[in-house]
């Protein structure tokens, strides 16, 4: 990654899905999507499918955020000055990525990852879970990148990938609680500002991963099982595998912290990183863990038991990396048994063509044939997820298009130029399309089969994020703020402006 | 007092821009800040033709050089094993290659789609080329292309290989030719550091180097400019510590520092009377918002204080802004070009140009040109309330981008794609090289000398060999005063020192330290290292255990001696990640036909092992622990020259490696390797060859660790080839 000027990237992407086929854990109860106005948003895609759609209503659909004109600001928080990390929301709380160039803790000085929860109703800072950089900087852990995996709330529970390759399972309440909970009992800060870790699974002395530039996976679930991508990748060399014995995707118990399964068909044909987020839902009969890996391949997985079912190349046989041969940052949806996924690169590497497809994971061995239910090639390189809404998949890419297409057949019906990079992810919520971009401007469209801008207004800086649904409110994050977009009360509005006032 | 200083300016801006009117023999053009004075230049052309002189389908991502009738550009030429940088000069007035010169890459982790990034130089006195290849190989050329001598930086002061092929341009001032890289050398060196070398343009000797900056961040390209304040001849260029450090040109000697971020800087300044103003778009050292476009004052001394006006939250991190009048132009890294007052930092107007930007603008007969990664270039007329587009051209290729910034010569717009070459404008140019005017030389104030400079500032030399060193006087201004007499000793290297005269001890033992020079109560020094001819042995066991041998480049607080079993070994650190891969070299970078033999062994945890290995004659011979394989790399990122084998190793255990290179008869290189567990006997067979087309004919000794977990190396044994066919006893 830029690596020449590295920049990297690990946005991923989004979604929310209907999980309704599934059996989860009665803590999803509440996370369907098209559960109107009242949804948290609890993990990455808001639901394991990781379809980026929501039926909430009353979403704002303007604003402003300049200074003194605020519209339809519920509040605003300082993030550090790059956030990578999606929101996610559950329980009352907000928890967002970011790094830690908004130092909350004097005590915890210099560059950090930081995980920051606030009061979802009125952005109070609560709690931040701090973690130290890899000493060997960027080829393992990217200077000032901070944290970019979003969370995984289920109940009280809180797991995400540190900087450091580490999945971790933090108490939602924090040490406000009056308790140390779980088998971690030696952190270092205790306060109520600080995060009660319950477990800790280290990725690079557990098994051996390498993470190029940053550990960014976003963890999702299936009964006991939680599932992360290990970043494992190339050194600076950015052609040698030092580390080709680790596994690319681990399931681990999420009660005890203790691997289950893992799985490495990609060894040492890693083009450069493997940044995807895991993404679970039914394909035929089967809950299947579909995983875009560093060899440029989508692979299958039965959940349970991480007996890979099928893989996917996603690029032509004759492409050539860097040029034309991509890898596979989006994270992948699943949608009525179909997975949709583009593929990319790191944003670094600048803009090239790019490669969407719906796959059918019901097929098994290489069905890079077999399964391609569709191709699109009119789309460039991309890292962002898709969103499926009424039969319409809405992709965006990093050249600054969005793409508008028949979810069955893959043909467009329109797209859209934002003028600037996309990170983020388009989202739909209730029938309307939101899309951030890297000129720090958020759009509003349609979604619908023509194309019609309802709005575009600007976020103050790069939104390198998606905005995400909840309970009535957007919350969406540019470089180094936390907007709640939504109906102010007044009276709120004025305590916010009162606490921006103080942290300036 | 300002406006006298102003004056003071304008009127040199004008004397030089009078030697200005053709040539573009730098990266940012005559003056160095990215503007011309030419007239006429076109307001249009088409990549299919129009007002097209030619198109030559030579890519890259440096911006190219004008001088005369020729164009010098440095990209990559062949493919797979034989892809190499090279230097090409190009007829302007046929748009044919005139010739070609080729540099070897070697010893660098940098990808083989990065190579080729600096611009070259040229020397307006001699016409002479210089460039600096990724890997810091450096060359001079004549005008016909002829080597007129080289440099490895890698090799001889540790010259960083740049992060993904980041690499600063050679400078031209007056007798020097100046680059800089982060480095970690021998000795005080060692220290981590964004570094300024300076050598002589004509014969290569090193006249100064200088660390003016704290601990780097990152390998950075900024471009240098050289000022003028107050009298004083400013070398002003950003540095990986996150700062824009003025220097004297003529000895190094910092004068102001303005660090402004947290991340290495990318980027030039522009400069108007004792203003210069910056750029950069990572973490700011005292906000949470990203970069900044500042205008600092630049007539003191030390830190710049406060910024006479600070936009925080601009991010503009690689291109480098130009200025017209009193207005400056940068673009952002999002392809946003704005407009804003000198004076006040005021905006003007912004106006996007696409989505991702690498290129700097050029500004030029009241229009500036720039192009965009998205493969765009376009003409822009710039106003004080808006930007007029005159022209815009998408180029055609499929990924053709633009990276590169323009250059002006003669009525011509050049632009260099990652597809082509365009030459925008007239069919034919007039003319040769602009006339030279030498740099002036203002006398010196004899009453103010502060600085002497000792040079050759570093030599290698060998037992009995002599180098003769001269001590040269500035004053405050950086100005060259003359050569005087000094009171010389010498410190660390064995040998005698008189009259500026160092003799090496006659007795085969390395060495190394410094030649001092005092004049009254100024001191000034050069660094030497006394290198004994092959055959060499090192078993460490003369070495004190938490040290390394003094002489080799980048070992330092990477390689350590300690006792292991009753037996003195060299140990890769594990301790410092950011140091987990570390070369070593350790002699001169002339020596060829040699063989390089040393025991190794790795340790394992977390399903991680080391990877060990012997350098010689630039070409690596490496058993790679979580492979267990066998490599033998010129250039370990571009693997098709590569030869490797499947090589069970077991951690714990010695093995011994053996590299011998020999250049053939033919022109090409032989490299083969061979490796086996300690108290076997050695194989008879070679177990990997390689013949090298291109070759790499001549390079330093060294051995090579990347270390997840420790790395141990024993008994190191360079000899000739023509005693290498003897079996070495087995270790103890």
């Amino acid at each position: 990654m830029k690596l020449f000027q590295h920049r990297a990237l690990f946005l991923t992407g989004a979604a929310i899905t209907a999980l309704t086929a599934l059996s989860f854990g009665p803590h999803l109860a509440n996370v369907m999507a098209g559960d109107p106005g009242s949804a948290d948003w609890p993990m990455w895609g808001g639901t394991a499918d990781r379809n980026m759609v929501s039926n909430m209503k009353g979403a704002v659909t303007t604003w402003d955020v300049s200074k003194g004109k605020e519209k339809n600001v519920k509040w605003k928080a300082a993030l550090g000055s790059q956030t990578y990390g999606n929101p996610v929301v559950a329980g009352g709380q907000v928890y967002v990525g970011t790094n830690n160039e908004a130092m909350r803790d004097p005590k915890q000085p210099g560059d950090k990852g930081v995980l920051m929860a606030f009061r979802e109703s009125d952005g109070e800072f609560l709690w931040q879970h701090v973690t130290d950089k890899l000493a060997a900087g960027r080829v393992n852990d990217w200077p000032f990148q901070g944290v970019c995996s979003s969370p995984l709330v289920e109940g009280n529970i809180v797991y995400y990938v540190t900087n450091r390759g580490e999945v971790v399972a933090l108490d939602a309440k924090g040490f406000r609680d009056g308790n140390n909970d779980g088998t971690v009992k030696d952190e270092k800060f205790h306060g109520e500002k600080d995060a009660d870790v319950l477990w800790k699974f280290d990725m690079m002395e557990e098994v051996g991963a390498f993470p190029h530039n940053m550990s960014n996976s976003s963890p999702v679930s299936h009964g006991d099982l939680l599932y992360v991508m290990t970043a494992n990748g190339q050194d600076e060399s950015h052609v040698h595998v030092p580390s080709p014995r680790a596994p690319s995707i681990i399931a681990i118990n999420k009660k005890t912290g203790k691997l289950v399964w893992e799985d490495n068909s990609v060894g040492e044909k890693i083009l450069h990183g493997q940044w995807a987020s895991p993404a679970v839902g039914k394909i035929g009969d089967v809950v299947q863990v579909v995983s875009p890996q560093g060899d440029g391949w989508i692979r299958g997985y039965e959940a349970v038991t991480g007996k890979k079912l099928w893989e996917f190349d996603s690029n032509p046989k004759d492409s050539v990396w860097p040029k034309t041969r991509n890898e596979t940052i989006s994270t992948p949806i699943i949608v009525d048994g179909v997975v949709y996924q583009a593929n990319g690169q790191d944003p670094e590497h600048g803009e090239g063509p790019g490669h969407l497809y719906a796959i059918d994971g019901t097929k098994r061995g290489d069905i890079t044939k077999t399964g391609q239910i569709w191709h699109y090639d009119k789309i460039r390189r991309s890292i962002s997820t898709g969103a499926v809404y009424n039969g319409l998949l809405f992709y965006a890419d990093f050249s600054g298009f969005l793409h508008c297409l028949d979810a069955k057949t893959g043909k467009a019906h329109w797209t859209h130029d934002m003028l600037a990079a996309i990170w983020g992810s388009p989202i739909v919520v209730d029938g309307k399309v939101y899309l951030g971009d890297e000129d720090g401007d958020m759009a509003v469209l349609e979604a619908a089969p023509a194309k019609k801008l309802i709005f575009e207004g600007s976020l103050g800086s790069s939104v390198y994020s998606t905005p995400v649904p909840a309970n009535g409110v957007l919350f969406v994050a540019n470089r180094n703020e936390l907007y709640a977009l939504g109906e102010a009360k007044k009276a709120s509005m004025f305590r916010t402006i009162e606490r921006i006032l103080a942290l300036r | 007092m300002t406006k006298r200083i102003l004056q003071f300016t304008c009127t040199g801006l004008l004397a030089v821009s009078l030697l200005a009117a053709g040539d573009w023999n730098d990266y940012r053009g005559p003056r160095r800040d990215g503007t011309s004075d030419e007239k006429g230049l076109p307001n249009s052309w088409s990549p299919a033709g129009d007002n097209l002189a030619w198109k030559l389908p030579l890519g890259g991502r440096s911006t190219p050089v004008v001088h005369g009738n020729r164009l010098y550009m440095l990209n990559t030429a062949g493919k797979g094993a034989t892809l190499t940088e090279r230097v090409a000069a190009i007829d302007v007035d046929t748009g044919k290659l005139v010739w070609e010169h080729l540099m070897p890459v070697y010893q660098s982790d940098v990808p083989p789609h990065r190579a080729a990034w600096a611009s070259p130089a040229v020397d307006p006195e001699t016409g002479n080329i210089y460039a600096i290849g990724v890997g810091g190989y450096m060359v001079a050329l004549n005008a016909a292309g002829k080597l007129v001598w080289k440099k490895s930086i890698v090799e001889e002061y540790g010259l960083v290989t740049t992060h993904g092929g980041r690499t600063s341009s050679p400078v031209i001032f007056a007798d020097l030719v100046i680059v800089s890289s982060v480095s970690t050398g021998w000795g005080e060196q060692a220290r981590p550091a964004t570094r300024f070398f300076a050598m002589n343009k004509k014969t290569g000797e090193m006249v100064w180097i200088s660390a003016p900056g704290g601990r780097p961040f990152d390998t950075t390209y900024s471009p240098a400019v050289i000022a003028e304040v107050n009298g004083m001849k400013m070398f002003i260029a950003g540095n990986g510590d996150g700062g824009m450090h003025g220097m004297k040109p003529l000895t190094g000697e910092p004068i102001w520092s303005y660090v402004m971020s947290k991340r290495g800087i990318n980027t030039g300044a522009v400069v108007l009377g004792k203003y210069a103003v910056v750029s950069h778009s990572e973490e700011n050292l005292d906000t949470s918002e990203m970069g900044q476009l500042a205008a600092i004052d630049i007539s003191g001394k030390g830190p710049v204080k406060a910024p006479r006006w600070v936009l925080k939250g601009f991010q503009g991190g690689y291109s480098s802004p130009v200025m017209d009048g009193d207005r400056v132009y940068q673009v952002d890294n999002g392809a946003n070009l704005f407009a804003f007052d000198f004076h006040t930092g005021k905006q003007l107007w912004q106006h996007n140009l696409g989505t991702i930007q690498k290129a700097s603008p050029v500004w030029a007969d009241g229009k500036l040109y720039v192009g965009t990664e998205n493969g765009k270039f376009l003409i822009l007329r710039p106003h004080s309330d808006k930007c007029e587009v005159v022209d815009e051209d998408q180029l055609p290729g499929s990924q053709e981008q633009v990276i590169a910034s323009a250059a002006v010569s003669r009525g011509r717009v050049y632009v260099v794609s990652t597809d082509a070459i365009y030459a925008i404008g007239k069919k034919r140019t007039p003319g040769g090289p602009d006339p030279y005017k030498p740099e002036p030389a203002p006398p010196a104030d004899a009453n103010a000398i502060s600085h002497v400079q000792i040079v050759p500032a570093e030599v290698i030399v060998k037992p009995g060999e002599t180098v003769q060193f001269k001590a040269r006087l500035f004053d405050q201004m950086g100005r060259f005063y003359k050569e005087d007499t000094v009171e010389w000793t010498v410190e660390g290297a064995r040998g005698t020192v008189a009259n500026g005269t160092f003799k090496a001890d006659s007795a085969p033992a390395a060495s190394a330290g410094v030649v001092k020079g005092k004049w009254k109560e100024l001191t000034g020094q050069a660094r030497v290292r006394v290198i004994p001819p092959l055959p060499w042995s090192e078993d460490f066991e003369s070495i004190a255990p938490g040290q390394a041998p003094r002489t080799w480049t980048n070992v330092t607080n990477k390689y350590v001696v300690r006792e292991v079993e009753g037996k003195k070994v060299l140990v890769k650190l594990a301790d410092n990640a950011f140091t987990k891969r570390a070369r070593v070299f350790m002699g001169p970078t002339t020596w060829s036909n040699y063989t390089v033999e040393a025991e190794v062994m790795a340790t394992e945890k977390r399903r991680q092992m080391g990877d060990a290995g012997v350098v010689a004659q630039r070409y690596q011979l490496a058993l790679f622990g979580n492979h267990q394989r066998l490599e033998l790399q010129a250039w370990q990122p571009e693997t098709e020259r590569t030869a490797l084998t499947d090589f069970k190793w077991t951690k714990d255990t010695w093995y011994r490696l053996k590299l011998e290179v020999q250049n053939m008869p033919d022109g090409k290189v032989r490299a083969r390797g061979k490796a086996w567990a300690v108290g076997e006997p050695e194989p008879d067979k070679w177990l990997l060859e390689r013949i090298d087309p291109l070759g790499n004919k001549e390079g330093s000794p060294g051995i090579y660790a990347d270390a997840p977990f420790e790395v141990f190396f024993d008994n190191l044994k360079v000899t000739p080839n023509s005693t290498a066919g003897t079996k070495v006893a087995a270790r103890q």
